[in-house]
């Protein structure tokens, strides 16, 4: 028996001697880009295997009938039957996106298989090369839960942001609109970025921060979505956490690229504005029709309509078209990396330049990149070094907070012949660039990370982060009403330091290493300071001056400097569990403490749990196996927390030196020259020693699903966000001093589903063309639940009439309007109260109990409260104004296709929102804003929208869509605040078409090329939408407004090249 | 690191420890009670504007959305009115009286510049006045309102308080005033602060003014009553030790003054001064919009063709004729000689004369003549209305002789040319009635544009302002009504009686 079993050994030991093995040698490549270096290639079964070279070519010995797994990070795994070959040539798949990924889950990655928690995730090459300012807006389409509105063309500007519903929550009207929404919190490197309201976008350059990342050098993109991954970065996960890891060195020999684009940025389509003879025509008729059966028709037409042969008068001068222009986007990116097992290193630098289409706007960004990693020889130690460099030049049209005014309702008739000086004055600040926008970016961190033993490690992260910004204008006299040249300049400094220092522990327990335990526990700092230097001078001496020197002292000299620090101190801990990779648990705390909180609530603590189960891996689903890869059920329940804006509420704030008066008009800072000290009246001049941090429960299930070994993918997240004790303004007593203070007072509920398809092929297996879809949709559900002071109503709004409400039971920011029914047809469907006997009236503006009905021609508008009136100037909570509508998208999202045949790309991007409302405050504006013209005199004066489409009331008995034109009737039909002007903000937008062609390897080798690519690309191609009267049904504010003033989406062409050498 | 603390401003902890701290919150209160009292033009607006178009034309209303001629009609319910009644911002003001007295005793003696015992008085008893002045218009403009003496100390739980009964109110005022006389000096330390920081006849002034209200108003609110004698006695007191003081009046040889003195009184800090609202240019403390200003116009304001406001017929007509009929027949007249219509009005024999009374202009931008503010200070309490008051008080007491011989000497003080001629038509018969309105009407002529004709019809009933009928009078409609908003937070407040329903 013994002999036997030595026999049997021997046999053992012998037989993989005894078949001789062969060298294999081969090539891995990606179907789109080329060699694949670094590509692990292993002899199944066996630990043995190889990297591929930097040209992606390997070598190795193997048995002849041995099986080779060739695997790659972002690739799906393969394996190859030798049978003989001894040379292979390999196609990988991309399989970015599905669940072979590791996930950033804060502090630590995991595997997309073992995540218990909700993460979104892209990879870099997603949004390479594709012309945008600012990364944010390429996620747009591309991530469930993430919905990004591009409002704005402006270049570099950021986009709004919002991860799973609306949590913002004000009590006036924000003309920032970046307040809005609550912005998630950007981490990019491990470090989480500076508080944003450290520095708005009306102070200095108001630039966007986060544009100073190149987008080319993204790695990845993870957005953390639930509790369960975000409740770890505790008192800032709230409104989400984007997490980007930028693109780092790999070892081989150096490897040099450059890749670069060019192309036009073109105007969109604009407003129909009528120009000469057609616009004289078409206010003749409406100035007809308004005045009617009056003598002012004959009398006071206006000379510009009538007078058709003054030269002065019978221009077709298209204002609008003169603050546009099209222009040029280019970028060119070079990066060379490279390195041993124990050092490597990555350079890289970026040149971006856009035109913006609005003149003298535009944004450039310089960035210059390094990042290394030195390894002791057994890798027990490492350092890695990360250096970002960006400048960030910004040019803003007319430098004034409103984009360009003049081009929403206030455009001069086009009839007026605009000479020289005229035009100087209306465009003067868009033709030369006077106002200079400069942001100098230092990002600088080292990690070390220390092995202690095989399950402990150390990693400890350093980083300073600074924004140099400055801001200079000059505006010549002529453009001050010649009351001399003025000059200001701004200067910001932001600083924030960051530690963070973390302890990992991994450990596999069991027989049959069942259990799986990974913990860490960790401490961050960070502190963060902004500091202000601003100066102005006004009525100068001479328009050659343009800094701030030799203007007149006193009120036109004008100096202020400004400081705020804040520090928040946090200590977090995770523990992932699981047992055969099958029953998944996790759980994490996070404390924090903020310097802007009171000792009494300094601290917030933010836990979170987790659990999944991999029901593909129970032994009753094997037989599925085939065909299902995958099946996950996961849930997760946990508390986030958001920092309010303001950074000393626990003090008695004081106003030091405010003691202008109405009336005043030079803001002095003395009573009868002594400085003057008050609490602040307004709010801040009470201390909130007790006010406790905002808190977002947050709850989380999904399903995930993998199907045909990860050509299928799905999954689908449901969550609920119930944000608790949200920070809003409360009235206090009138009698206190003080108007409001912050308070704990009100509660929002986000409630949605995020879907994600992925068909990674679509065609056949066989197929030379392989077409991939990538499909994602997000609803979300938002409502306010309570508001403070008793749940009473707040109603705020840009306009005289307010035209949003916060209300118990409707979304944040809903619409606050009246009514409207139709247009009456003749004086006579005006309706009589039966018991009053009184008509149906408009209330008047200054006698409620004067008689004014409504007439032919006029809106009608329902009389909610029946009182047979309609108040014109109700501001506030009015009877007949109601909730309606809602400015918050429900359903957002994208679908991105690709197809891949032979050396050729093509792919396309298309966004869509769905069921929102937006409120069309430049119609409304173009039909009411001469109510109050009472002579027609600047109705004539002003530009004129193509009405004559317009079925618009002009005789008793017309069944008109539209009211009649208000001029000069004091009536105020027009008003905004009615539903009439209610649109659906529905769209589906063909966002960007690519196409590439990748020279064969063959032709490459006379030129000593390692990779060429051709690409190109079409930016904001066609917009479908339901509202017709809307020029751009995404160039919408976060309020749901459109109002002509904002920024049009501009059309992108680009071709570009990328080369490797 | 956790503990950051601001650096742009200062906080309560910080504050409040020296005199020099308490004397930068004082400039605080003023300031507070100078923007309380300018907001909107709230005090020539309801002090003048309330008397109708006979005073003051409005060709373009500067507030109130074009809805400025309400005031003049006393329809305080309309919209945009909200600054005449919400007391919010009084309430501010009030706030940083009672930090300042509450924070007062605890500043440390070292920290005073000169004798602590008087540093502390004399900021108490100026914050005192300040308090009191607030509450003595907030008791005029709104009757009964909540009476608050300390700061809350804690504002958050939004406790909402009930009116205080306006008698409780007007003791407080009283009290607090006889504190602050207690304080205060008759003397000013520095003669440049004449007016601008109250001394003791200035807290005197105003109490006078409060006793004369209680005795008029508040004790007999019948329209047809006649005042409680013992406030009015207490007032004459007051009043006869202001002017036994020697301290104002401005110099007036032949019981005439001196004209160039005169104009200078609405410039600041003269003779004439008893307690006004620094706004001078200095220090960029200016006005450029406040009402004044809106009725100038070329040739005394430059490049300005048009105004805003025009004097009204009744005032430029009745108060300032150019003939002063002076017998039974038109043909007896003289020139009106009154130094004030020279001063107040320039070309008043045109038709539309300019009021400037206040008119000692500034160009910002003098190169161009642009940008013109106001280098006058705003008067609240003026000489002139003590010795007015004098008068009334002496017809109240049945006086009417002495009454009459006060005002005479007045209007001779201003070169009114028929004092002295016995055919004087309004002269005779000497009756309780007629004798007020003659105050009234020399009320008028004296303080046009210093934000208390309204007030000194309300106490005097003389409806010189058109729409305050007896009837609106009985049912206190002089008052204001309530901010509805104010109602929002506090379940405790109730309308005033004739304003309810109404608004």
């Amino acid at each position: 028996m013994q002999k036997i079993v030595m026999a049997f050994i021997a046999l053992l030991a012998v037989l993989p001697s005894a078949a001789q093995n062969i060298q294999v040698t081969g090539k891995i490549t990606d179907e789109r880009s080329g060699p694949l270096p670094g590509a692990s290639v292993k002899i199944k079964g066996n630990s043995q295997g190889v990297v591929t070279n930097d040209k992606g070519d390997f070598s190795l010995t193997a048995p002849p009938d041995a099986t080779l797994e060739i695997s790659f990070i972002g690739y799906l795994k393969q394996e190859q039957k030798l049978k003989g070959r001894t040379h292979l040539n390999i196609v990988l798949t991309a399989q970015s996106g599905a669940l072979g990924d590791v996930v950033v889950i804060g502090y630590q990655t995991v595997n997309r298989r073992k995540a218990t928690a909700a993460v979104s995730s892209i990879k870099g090459k997603d949004i390479e090369n594709i012309p945008a300012g600012s990364f944010e807006q390429l996620l747009q389409g591309r991530m469930s839960g993430v919905n990004v509105q591009n409002f704005t063309g402006e270049p570099g500007a950021a986009p709004t942001i919002s991860v799973r519903g609306n949590t913002a929550i004000g009590t006036s009207y924000q003309s920032n609109q970046y307040k809005i929404l609550n912005k998630p919190l950007y981490v990019i490197d491990d470090v989480p970025q500076f508080n944003d309201d450290m520095v708005g976008p009306d102070i200095g350059t108001g630039t966007n921060n986060i544009a100073g990342l190149n987008p080319n050098e993204i790695e990845s993109v993870d957005v953390l979505k639930d509790a369960a991954a975000a409740a770890v970065y505790g008192s800032r996960g709230a409104n989400g956490v984007i997490i980007i890891k930028t693109k780092r060195a790999r070892t081989g020999a150096p490897r040099f690229s450059v890749s670069a684009y060019g192309g036009l940025t073109e105007i969109p389509k604009l407003r129909t504005v009528l120009v000469g003879a057609a616009e004289r025509r078409e206010k003749i008729r409406l100035y007809d029709d308004a005045f009617q059966d009056n003598l002012d028709r004959l009398t006071h037409k206006n000379l510009i309509m009538t007078d058709s042969l003054n030269p002065d008068l019978n221009k077709a001068t298209d204002w609008q078209r003169l603050f546009y222009r099209n222009g040029f986007v280019r970028n060119v990116d070079f990066n060379v990396y490279g390195g041993t097992e124990f050092n490597t290193y990555r350079l890289s630098a970026g040149l971006y330049m856009e035109d913006g289409i609005v003149k003298a706007s535009g944004f450039k960004r310089y960035t210059l990149n390094y990042s290394s990693s030195i390894r002791t020889k057994n890798g027990a130690l490492e350092v890695v070094p990360n250096i970002r460099l960006a400048r960030m030049e910004r040019g803003r049209g007319s430098g004034s907070a409103d984009l360009f005014g003049a081009v929403g309702q206030s455009m001069p008739s086009s009839l007026f012949a605009p000479d020289e000086n005229s035009l100087q004055r209306v465009l003067g600040r868009y033709s030369s660039n006077l106002d200079v926008n400069t942001d100098n970016q230092v990002n600088g961190d080292i990690s070390v990370q220390l092995r202690l033993s095989n399950q402990l490690s150390f990693r400890s992260r350093n980083s300073v982060s600074l924004v140099m910004s400055r801001r200079d204008v000059s505006v010549p006299g002529e453009l001050n009403a010649d009351l001399g040249n003025s000059a200001s300049s701004s200067s910001g400094l932001q600083q924030s330091y960051t530690t963070s220092n973390d302890l990992n522990w991994n450990a596999v327990f069991g027989k049959g290493k069942e259990h799986t335990i990974n913990a860490i526990v960790g401490q961050e700092v960070q502190y963060s300071t902004y500091q202000n230097t601003f100066a102005r001078g006004d009525r100068g001496a001479s328009d050659q001056i343009q800094v701030v020197n030799g203007f007149p002292q006193g009120p036109y000299l004008y100096g202020s400097s400004s400081y705020a620090a804040f520090g928040i101190l946090s200590l977090f801990s995770r523990v992932n569990y699981d047992y055969k990779s099958t029953y998944l648990f996790s759980a994490s705390l996070r404390g924090d403490a903020a310097s802007s909180f009171g000792s009494d609530n300094k601290w917030g603590y933010f836990p979170a749990i987790s659990a999944g189960w991999m029901i593909s891996n129970e032994p009753f689903m094997r037989r599925y196996s085939s065909w299902l890869s995958m099946l996950k059920l996961r849930g997760s329940y946990g508390v986030l927390g958001n920092l309010p804006g303001d950074y000393y509420l626990q003090y008695s704030l004081y106003n030091v030196g405010g003691a202008g008066y109405n009336g005043s008009g030079l803001n002095p800072n003395t009573y009868n020259g002594a400085v003057t000290i008050t609490p602040q009246f307004g709010s801040g001049g009470v201390a909130q020693k007790d006010i406790s941090w905002e808190k977002t429960g947050s709850w989380n299930g999904g399903i995930e699903a993998e199907l045909m070994n990860g050509k299928y993918y799905f999954s689908a997240d449901v969550y609920v966000k119930n944000s608790k004790a949200g920070l809003i303004d409360m009235n206090l007593q009138s009698t206190t001093g003080i108007a409001t203070a912050k308070t704990n007072g009100a509660q929002l509920r986000n409630s949605g589903i995020d879907i994600n398809f992925q068909f990674r092929n679509v065609m056949p297996e066989k197929s030379a063309l392989r077409w991939e879809i990538l499909w994602n949709v997000s609803m979300n559900k938002n409502i306010v639940v309570s508001m403070p002071n008793n749940n009473r109503d707040l109603t705020f709004g840009n306009l005289f009439n307010t035209t949003h409400i916060l209300t118990r039971g409707k979304a944040v920011n809903t619409f606050y309007l009246l009514q409207t029914l139709g247009v009456y047809a003749t004086d006579a469907d005006v309706p009589t109260d039966k018991y009053t006997g009184k008509k149906f009236q408009v209330g008047a503006v200054n006698d409620p109990a004067s008689n004014n009905p409504f007439r032919a021609g006029e809106f009608i508008f329902a009389d909610l409260d029946g009182d047979g009136i309609i108040d014109a100037f109700n501001g506030g909570i009015s009877g007949d104004k109601i909730p309606y509508g809602n400015p918050n998208p429900f359903l957002t999202g994208g679908i991105t296709q690709n197809f891949y045949w032979k050396n050729f790309t093509f792919g396309f991007l298309c966004t869509f929102t769905f069921k929102r409302d937006v409120l069309n405050l430049y119609e409304s504006d173009t039909y009411g804003r001469y109510g109050w013209d009472a002579s027609g005199n600047e109705f004539s004066k002003y530009a004129v929208s193509d009405l004559s489409a317009m079925n618009i009331w002009r005789k008793p008995g017309d069944k008109a869509q539209y009211a009649r034109m208000d001029i000069g009737t004091y009536r105020y039909y027009y008003r905004a605040d009615q539903t009439f002007f209610l649109e659906r903000g529905d769209y589906f937008r063909i966002k960007n078409i690519s196409f590439g062609y990748t020279l064969k390897e063959k032709a490459l080798k006379p030129l000593h090329l390692n990779r060429l690519r051709f690409y190109g690309l079409m930016d904001n191609v066609y917009i479908f939408q339901a509202s017709k009267r809307l020029p751009d049904a995404e160039n919408v504010n976060p309020y749901g407004e459109y109002n002509g003033v904002g920024y049009p989406s501009p059309h992108k062409y680009t071709l570009g090249v990328d080369v490797g050498f | 690191m956790l503990n950051q603390e601001p650096k742009d401003t200062t906080y309560e902890e910080k504050f409040w420890k020296s005199e020099n701290d308490m004397k930068k919150a004082l400039a605080g209160a003023y300031a507070a009670l100078r923007s309380n009292m300018l907001d909107q033009d709230y005090l020539h607006n309801l002090g003048d504007m309330t008397l109708g178009d006979q005073f003051i034309v409005i060709r373009s209303g500067p507030y109130f959305s074009g809805a400025d001629w309400n005031i003049q009609v006393g329809k305080f319910e309309m919209n945009y009115l909200d600054v005449f009644r919400n007391w919010s911002r009084f309430y501010s003001t009030i706030l940083q009286t009672n930090l300042i007295l509450q924070k007062l005793p605890l500043v440390p003696e070292d920290t005073f510049q000169d004798d602590p015992e008087k540093g502390r008085k004399n900021i108490a008893g100026q914050t005192l006045f300040i308090r009191s002045y607030v509450y003595f218009q907030l008791l005029r403009t709104f009757g009964d309102v909540p009476l608050i003496l300390t700061p809350d100390p804690d504002p958050i739980a939004n406790k909402p308080l009930a009116r205080t009964d306006k008698n409780l109110v007007v003791q407080q005022i009283l009290n607090d005033l006889d504190s602050a006389a207690a304080c205060l000096d008759m003397n000013y330390e520095v003669e440049s602060n004449r007016g601008t920081v109250p001394n003791k006849a200035a807290v005197m002034a105003l109490q006078a003014q409060v006793y004369l209200w209680r005795a008029c108003v508040i004790k007999k609110p019948a329209f047809e009553a006649t005042p409680d004698m013992a406030d009015v006695t207490k007032a004459s007191t007051l009043v006869e030790s202001i002017i036994n003081s020697g301290l104002y009046g401005l110099p007036a040889s032949n019981g005439k003054i001196d004209s160039i003195q005169y104009s200078k009184a609405f410039t600041g800090s003269t003779r004439e001064s008893i307690f006004e609202l620094y706004t001078r240019y200095a220090y960029n403390e200016g006005s450029n919009n406040l009402m004044p200003i809106k009725f100038l116009r070329i040739p005394v304001l430059a490049k300005t063709d048009w105004s805003d406001l025009l004097l009204g017929n009744s005032f430029v007509d009745n108060l300032f004729p150019r003939v002063v009929q002076t017998g039974a027949t038109t043909e007896d007249t003289l020139p009106n000689t009154d130094i004030r219509r020279n001063l107040f009005l320039y070309d008043a024999d045109g038709a539309q004369p300019i009021f400037t009374k206040y008119s000692n202009i500034i160009y910002n931008n003098p190169n161009q003549l642009a940008e013109p503010y106001l280098d006058n200070n705003v008067s609240l309490i003026r000489y002139a209305d003590v010795l007015l008051s004098r008068m009334e008080i002496a017809v109240y007491k049945g006086q009417l002789g002495d009454a009459y011989s006060q005002l005479r000497s007045f209007r001779r003080s201003r070169n009114q040319p028929q004092m002295d001629s016995a055919l004087y038509v309004s002269e005779s018969p000497l009756t309780y009635n007629s004798l007020l309105d003659e105050i009234m009407t020399e009320r008028s002529r004296e303080l046009f544009m210093e934000g208390q004709l309204y007030f000194d019809d309300v106490r005097m009933k003389r409806s010189v302002v058109p729409w305050l009928t007896p009837a609106r009078y009985n049912q206190e409609g002089y008052l204001l009504p309530l901010d509805p908003a104010l109602f929002n937070n506090n379940r405790l407040l109730v309308q005033n009686k004739y304003w309810a329903g109404k608004i």
